[in-house]
């Protein structure tokens, strides 16, 4: 039976549940947020039942396949929704909650599917519900950046469904898999999946709608759709050289827009973007070693962007603001297990020795290396080193230690409400700092789930010094200038300045125009040169005096009234002196 | 309690303590780098002389550049988008 079956894959159990989830009691939704999550992930592990297939219009489809790399990535997403949930279950909305389950649904459907179109339904799903979660954020722009993000989104669904129907009409298999390079097929999907990467030059979207989440909101988000991107990629496109300049793009504006940025959230949306952009050059270059980095990176900085965007999180819910100027400063000494675990996540961005990030990412250094790829790897290097700009460094200073800008700030800090989280909220954002550095210190844990074997070994005396030279350079340049890069009260422009500004401007001068000549062209209208028109129109236009349909009694009443007027006419006229014709005639 | 940043668009002049530490700092790094192996550079042909502390240095500091450069170009005030 299709729906017993149904049943084992993780996925769809997420989605089920996650529909009527915001109409449960409490304590129902409670239960299930502490139970399904680590269920699922224990099924997902222990299942031996084969693929599930069904086909649908002639089509095969696969709704579950245990691949390696769609199995880790699964994984982590379920260990992101569980401790993402009970984060959030101190004050998220039970919406946000319900659509959280969805979207973490299509993500780990994605992962565990192994056809085009069960992935394009899994995808649309996930853009709707992670909209949903923008829009609970219910912040001033929440709404409007809602709006954008599905737009982006929604365009990146219909290019990836372009993409799908030519793979289908050029005979090509819907089996997910890499894509032979070349055709519109190839080039639409790509360019689907690259538009929920956050690719140029619609990067922007990260940063704009992210934000705009609740506290909890954004830990979900930071998890999945970008990530859900990176394996499609490194599913269908590994070796696609086309990455590598647009993952060069994306890690360097990570870094130069997060160094613009006061608002501590939109710093590590934009530090999303210049990791993603770290996985896409890895997965461009297409090398065992260096997929073996996107993959391991990928569950290392889900886990980090996790805790830092908890840390950021509680502070939110603390203070009601997250821009550095009004944090008040020094808020280390009011949340220490706060600080603990931010301090944790930063040193796993940055690749600090015995942490998560430094025995992946220098999985995928190392991998360029040895692809002979030099431009890259000391493009990359830097990359890596001036992550302390952004969530490593700059993000932990400004959020905890910095001085503040305005004194009305610093009484915030002394509010009762400022605490560390209390309950599961403390416990989730504890075991995500634990894992980032379980990882580090023992990466084979980790290795040996990636699908290609893993001989990299990261703890060696060259490898810690090489670490320790990049930490040092960076972490000096950053001391020394931090002052002169505090954040300013601004925004910084973004290309999606063309879709506020210069879109609206384009519509609002068509629209007015398209005003002034409607007014124009009833003006002329009423003119009295038009008026003689207007006249002949209103008697002889389709709804015209004469034009109209007549009775036919009607019609033969004014005939004989024509006929009675010329026999009159002609009688008067044939009497002498009265020739009423001829003078009517004129002659 | 440490003073408040006073503004930041006034852009902080750094002190010349300031200054001469910078130099102090990455004159000892770079000494001190003489001494690391580095075997997983791709720049073999180099001398392995701090080549991770130069690349950090020299990419570091171009970043930084751009940065301040775009700074000037594409920053607006906070009600940019309200107003426009």
């Amino acid at each position: 039976m299709l729906s017993t079956k149904l049943l084992y894959i993780p996925g769809v159990v997420l989605i089920l549940t996650g529909i009527p989830l915001a109409f449960f009691p409490a304590w129902l939704r409670r239960s299930i947020i502490i139970t399904l999550p680590p269920l699922l992930l224990l099924h997902m592990w222990t299942f031996s039942g084969g693929d599930i297939h069904v086909t649908w219009l002639g089509y095969k489809l696969t709704l579950l396949h245990l691949s390696s790399t769609g199995l880790l990535f699964a994984s982590v997403f379920m260990f992101a929704l569980w401790a993402g949930s009970l984060f959030a279950l101190q004050d998220a909305s039970p919406l946000e909650l319900g659509s959280a389950f969805i979207y973490a649904g299509g993500a780990i459907g994605i992962c565990l599917c192994a056809d085009w179109i069960t992935l394009f339904c899994y995808w649309e799903l996930m853009a709707l519900s992670s909209t949903l979660i923008v829009w609970c954020g219910k912040q001033q722009d929440s709404w409007r950046a809602g709006l954008r993000y599905l737009l982006i989104h929604l365009a990146g669904g219909v290019a990836l469904l372009a993409g799908i129907g030519a793979l289908a009409a050029a005979g090509g298999s819907l089996e997910l898999g890499r894509l032979a390079p070349g055709g519109y097929a190839y080039w639409l999907i790509l360019a689907g999946i690259l538009l929920n990467a956050g690719a140029p030059p619609f990067s922007f979207w990260v940063a704009d709608a992210y934000p705009q989440a609740s506290p909890s909101g954004m830990v979900f988000l930071s998890a999945f759709t970008t990530k859900t991107a990176v394996f499609v990629l490194i599913t269908a496109f590994a070796g696609a050289n086309v990455l590598i300049p647009i993952g060069i793009y994306m890690a360097i504006y990570g870094i130069i827009y997060a160094l613009l940025e006061q608002d501590i959230r939109r710093i590590l949306a934009y530090s999303i973007v210049n990791q993603v952009g770290f996985m896409l050059v890895a997965v461009g270059v297409g090398t065992p070693d260096t997929l073996n980095g996107a993959q391991a990176h990928a569950v290392a900085h889900i886990l980090y962007k996790m805790v830092l965007l908890m840390g950021a999180g509680v502070i939110m819910r603390s203070l009601g603001t997250t821009k550095a100027r009004e944090l008040g400063g020094a808020l280390w000494h009011k949340m220490p297990w706060t600080t603990a675990c931010i301090l944790v996540g930063a040193a796993a961005s940055m690749g600090v020795p015995f942490t998560s990030s430094f025995v992946t990412k220098s999985v995928v250094l190392s991998g360029l290396a040895d692809a002979g790829m030099g431009f890259v790897w000391v493009l990359m290097l830097v990359c890596s080193a001036t992550v302390v700009f952004n969530a490593g460094g700059r993000f932990p200073w400004l959020a905890l230690f910095a001085p503040t800008a305005t004194s009305a700030a610093t009484s915030k800090v002394d509010a009762p409400k400022v605490t560390d989280p209390k309950g599961l909220a403390l416990f989730a954002m504890l075991a995500g700092a634990l894992l980032c550095l379980v990882i580090g210190w023992f990466p084979q844990s980790l290795y040996s789930a990636l699908p290609h074997t893993a001989i990299y070994q990261p703890y060696t005396f060259g490898h810690i010094l090489e670490q320790v030279q990049i930490l040092a350079v960076a972490g000096a340049l950053f001391w020394l200038t931090r002052r002169v890069l505090y954040p300013s009260a601004s925004i910084t422009l973004d290309t999606d300045w063309f879709l506020r500004v210069a879109v609206l401007r384009t519509w609002q001068w068509f629209s007015s125009g398209l005003a002034t000549s409607y007014a124009k062209s009833i003006e002329l209208l009423t003119s009295s040169q038009m008026r003689s028109y207007m006249l002949i129109f209103i008697l002889h236009g389709p709804r015209g005096i004469l034009a109209r349909s007549w009775y036919t009694g009607s019609i033969a009443l004014w005939v004989a009234v024509m006929l009675a007027s010329y026999i009159i006419l002609y009688n008067l006229n044939a009497i002498p002196g009265l020739n009423v014709l001829q003078q009517l005639l004129g002659r | 309690m440490r003073a408040p940043i006073s503004s930041a668009k006034d852009s902080v002049i750094v002190s010349k303590t300031t200054s001469r530490l910078l130099w102090i700092v990455l004159s000892m790094l770079l000494l001190g780098a003489d001494l690391i192996w580095t075997p997983h550079a791709p720049v073999s042909h180099l001398p392995q002389i701090g080549i991770y502390m130069l690349i950090t240095l020299t990419g570091t500091v171009v970043v930084l550049g751009v940065t301040l450069g775009l700074r000037r170009l594409l920053q607006r005030g906070e009600d940019y988008y309200a107003e426009h």
